[in-house]
């Protein structure tokens, strides 16, 4: 019975993709992904062992980013705007949903590679492709034929590491990211990094020992930083942090070390929750602003949406470690275990995180402060809708913030796990 | 858990409870009225001295030298555990009365001073929030714990200077402020992360570490060009902020730490040398100051200047004697900023019209030329801001431009309009 509920979990959201094209299709995809995190969490609520349903399984290796990635799914699609909300929108985002759930519970590596090919479809060959968008589909589709040729040739793991490069957006295969966010859809590139699939086939992949993966990691945290400096265009503004705050979790989970591994994967709860509302805020922004807002100049829309301004500095700041919020802790954690493993270079860490700091709130100045511009239409603040999403977004930031306990427990477990596995499997 | 550690945590909490309460009502979208925050603000904060009041009190009657209360067990991963341990000692308890006291001192001002301005329900929401972090890094018993309060402290700061945020200026001001406060705080985080790992780091490297981190909060040089930016905000706020408390928090934290880098020369010589440096170079910006708040800002900086050299030389009760009393002088002297011309004029007429300038006979035995030059150097505020840019500022951006022409090779990025996959850009969404 388990294994079928999973599976249901994960053939919903494809159902749902083929039923959005004919009726709402906003109703079909939030009541599509509900039901897929209503089934995982029914699936999970049995403990933290492992639960093997022949190709799929819940472990505390993927247990959080089950329950986690539905849930994110169903606030965007939930708060999503009118305009983007068309059969293709939802039929896309579940499709996503629908590829990172199997490739999160995987058990095989044919499954695995299904997943990921399924995540990428619509940014490869699907909806959310465009002309003249070459970037992302090239980074997707090098990510998944580097990933099928590992599967093949496992003598070589640097095809593993290509695989995790191109899908994450490491240096220098970073570019992709802030081009699809920029030219492409916004939501549904959000959805598809709040994946971390990359960081995800890292964690499975354990037996890789490379050195090069986490200098890249940090270089690349320091690189994007150093990159949103200067940028004046919002979205680009936005991608290059989360670039940069993902790459921080790699650097964890590259660590080595239980402290680590436990930061990395606070951190991924963190940069999840954090991107998908600063996306989802900046989103409605634009659709009620127009989309010519940009850092060169301020906008002043708190004076006319005084919330949306405020949930927007919650999520950036807890993305770069505000007292209060789990982006607090999950940055203590992974400077002290990348401290251990990475002296010199992991100074890189606090100085990427001061630099993000720095962009995200210049990012909040210019878009919400100084004198609304007299050409601006007035516009309401967030619908209870959009409200409702983003504060859910915000109070778990904080709530885990504040009581921390569990979710620290939970995720410490993952390295205990890996570990085990990873003993289990060198044995003859 | 007995009398004085309950004290403490209410002297702790109170003003936290007042920011949550206050947040989530107008999250819901209730926005108390002025009285209520007034009423609600002096509650706080009487109940708030009460209990800090019991707690010396306490500490008095049992001759303690410390109240702790350890809140163990907010979360441990393979036996590192954040040491969130909340301490009162000699050092901070003074500091501790001082914050509430001053805080509700401030909140009755502002009650007047903002009214009916639009930002009075924020002023009081970051007051709390920044009561609660000043308080929280003065009863911090270990330095993770204060870094909770240490980042606490700096947001406020920022948001209250962009605290008229319909002008460019304090917004711009603000942004800058805040790029300083986090760029030294890398001192402090790291810092912090060093003291649990295996082979004790050695002193000299602590000591400038912390220094880094307390020479940014504290407005030291070279980063004492941030403060006369901070003047942007509210006088209340100029006043809590940079005339009794936050400016005031590195030199706690050098204090604090003292015992990990005493042992070193080089790190003595360095806070002392930054001290007197900010010293000299507060003095001097403070005579050529234009406005009041602004030289009432380099004043101060001269005062933290000495403090941190007081500290150097193991002066700590003098340094914490310092503290207080020029915490209650310049907090009296910024409230008084906006009637400083006013009181000027009283002042001259009663001393006969015959008010002499101060420091004209240290000035009169400097030659001409250096005393040109001295001028030239104080208006430009030491060219700190220019060495900033020059130094720091310029080649960021440059390297920012220059990687993001990089990513641009071959990429086609050039064209900077997003082309909306779905709809058309109609700027009123239904």
């Amino acid at each position: 019975m388990p294994d079928s509920i999973l599976w249901v979990s994960i053939l919903i959201p494809l159902l749902g993709a083929g039923a959005s094209r004919l009726a709402a299709p906003r109703i079909v995809a939030v009541a599509a992904s509900a039901l897929s995190a209503l089934c995982i969490i029914a699936c999970a609520a049995g403990g933290s062992q492992q639960h093997e349903f022949g190709l799929l399984s819940i472990s505390p290796v993927n247990q959080s980013a089950l329950i986690l990635f539905p849930l994110l799914c169903t606030a965007v699609l939930f708060a999503a705007p009118k305009r983007d909300m068309t059969p293709a929108m939802a039929g896309g985002s579940l499709t996503i949903l629908a590829g990172t759930l199997l490739a999160y519970a995987s058990v095989t590596q044919p499954v695995l590679l299904a997943g990921w090919i399924l995540s990428a479809l619509p940014f490869i060959a699907g909806p959310f492709t465009s002309e003249g968008n070459w970037r992302p589909r090239a980074a997707l589709g090098l990510s998944c034929i580097a990933l099928a040729a590992a599967m093949q040739l496992p003598e070589f793991p640097y095809l593993i590491v290509a695989a995790i490069v191109l899908r994450k957006g490491i240096f220098p295969a970073h570019a992709w990211f802030d081009e699809s966010v920029e030219r492409g859809p916004l939501l549904p590139s959000a959805l598809l990094f709040a994946g971390h699939l990359g960081a995800f086939l890292r964690l499975r992949a354990h037996e890789l020992d490379d050195v090069l993966l986490s200098n890249l990691a940090l270089l690349t945290a320091a690189y994007t930083a150093i990159r949103a400096v200067a940028e004046s265009r919002p979205r680009r503004v936005l991608a290059l942090i989360s670039l940069s705050q993902a790459a921080c979790l790699l650097a964890g989970i590259e660590s080595g070390t239980v402290i680590g591994n436990t930061g990395a994967m606070l951190h991924w709860i963190v940069v999840s929750l954090s991107t998908t509302g600063l996306f989802l805020a900046l989103r409605l922004a634009e659709v009620r602003f127009g989309e010519s807002l940009d850092t060169r100049s301020f906008h002043g829309l708190a004076e006319h949406a005084p919330r949306r301004a405020v949930l927007f500095a919650v999520c950036g700041l807890a993305l770069v470690g505000l007292p209060g919020t789990l982006g607090f802790i999950s940055e203590d954690l992974l400077i002290h275990g990348t401290l251990d493993s990475h002296s010199h270079l992991s100074v890189l860490l606090p100085v990427a995180t001061a630099l993000n700091a720095v962009s995200i709130v210049r990012l909040f100045a210019h878009l919400f402060l100084g004198r609304l511009k007299r050409e601006r239409s007035v516009a309401m603040d967030l619908l209870p809708r959009e409200r409702l999403a983003l504060a859910c977004l915000a109070v778990a930031l904080f709530v885990t913030g504040i009581w921390p306990k569990p979710i620290v427990d939970v995720q410490g477990r993952t390295f205990e796990f890996l570990k085990t596995a990873h003993t289990a499997k060198a044995r003859p | 858990m007995d009398n004085a550690q309950l004290a403490l945590l209410l002297a702790l909490a109170l003003p936290g409870a007042a920011f949550v309460f206050l947040s989530a009502a107008w999250l819901l979208g209730w926005t108390p009225r002025e009285k209520f925050i007034t009423r609600l603000t002096a509650s706080v904060y009487l109940l708030a001295f009460a209990a800090a009041g019991s707690l010396g009190w306490r500490m008095h009657e049992r001759e303690l030298a410390s109240v702790s209360v350890d809140l163990r067990g907010w979360f441990d991963v393979a036996g590192y555990q954040f040491p969130l341990i909340l301490l009162v000692d000699r050092l901070s308890y003074p500091l501790v009365v001082m914050t509430v006291a001053l805080t509700g001192l401030i909140g009755k001002f502002s009650s007047t001073y903002l009214h009916r301005d639009r930002g009075f329900f924020r002023f009081y929401v970051l007051l709390h929030l920044f009561a609660f972090g000043a308080l929280f890094v003065f009863c911090a018993g270990s330095i993770d714990a204060l870094v909770l309060g240490w980042e606490l402290v700096g947001i406020t700061s920022v948001l209250l200077i962009a605290f008229f945020q319909y002008r460019s200026g304090p917004v711009e001001n603000a942004l800058r402020v805040f790029a300083f406060y986090r760029g030294c705080d890398i001192g402090l985080l790291v810092g912090a992360a060093l003291l649990h790992h295996d082979g004790p780091p050695s002193p000299v490297t602590l000591g400038l570490l912390f220094l880094l981190a307390a020479a940014g909060k504290s407005a030291q040089v070279p980063f004492s060009g941030w403060l006369p930016r901070a003047m942007e905000g509210p006088t209340p706020s100029s006043a809590i902020f940079y005339g009794a408390i936050s400016v005031h928090i590195g030199a706690y934290l050098m204090l604090r730490t003292r015992p990990f880098w005493e042992q070193s020369v080089a790190a003595i010589a360095a806070v002392a040398i930054v001290g007197a440096v900010t010293a000299i170079y507060g003095t001097l910006a403070g005579r050529v100051s234009p406005d009041a708040k602004n030289s009432l800002a380099n004043a101060s900086l001269a005062q933290v200047g000495l403090i941190f050299v007081e500290t150097a030389f193991g002066l700590q009760t003098l340094a914490l004697m310092h503290i207080l009393g020029h915490a209650a002088v310049r907090t009296l002297q910024f409230l008084r900023a906006p009637s400083a011309l006013h009181d000027y004029h009283r002042i001259h007429a009663a001393a006969g019209g015959h008010l002499a300038p101060t420091g004209r006979h240290v000035e009169t035995l400097l030659p001409e030329a250096l005393r040109l030059w001295l001028y030239r150097f104080a208006l430009d505020r030491g060219h700190l801001d220019t060495g900033l840019q020059r130094v720091l500022i310029t080649p960021l951006f440059a390297l920012s431009a220059l990687l993001r022409r990089l990513d641009e090779v071959g990429g086609g990025l050039r064209t900077s309009r997003p082309e909306p996959l779905l709809e058309s850009r109609r700027p009123i969404d239904a």
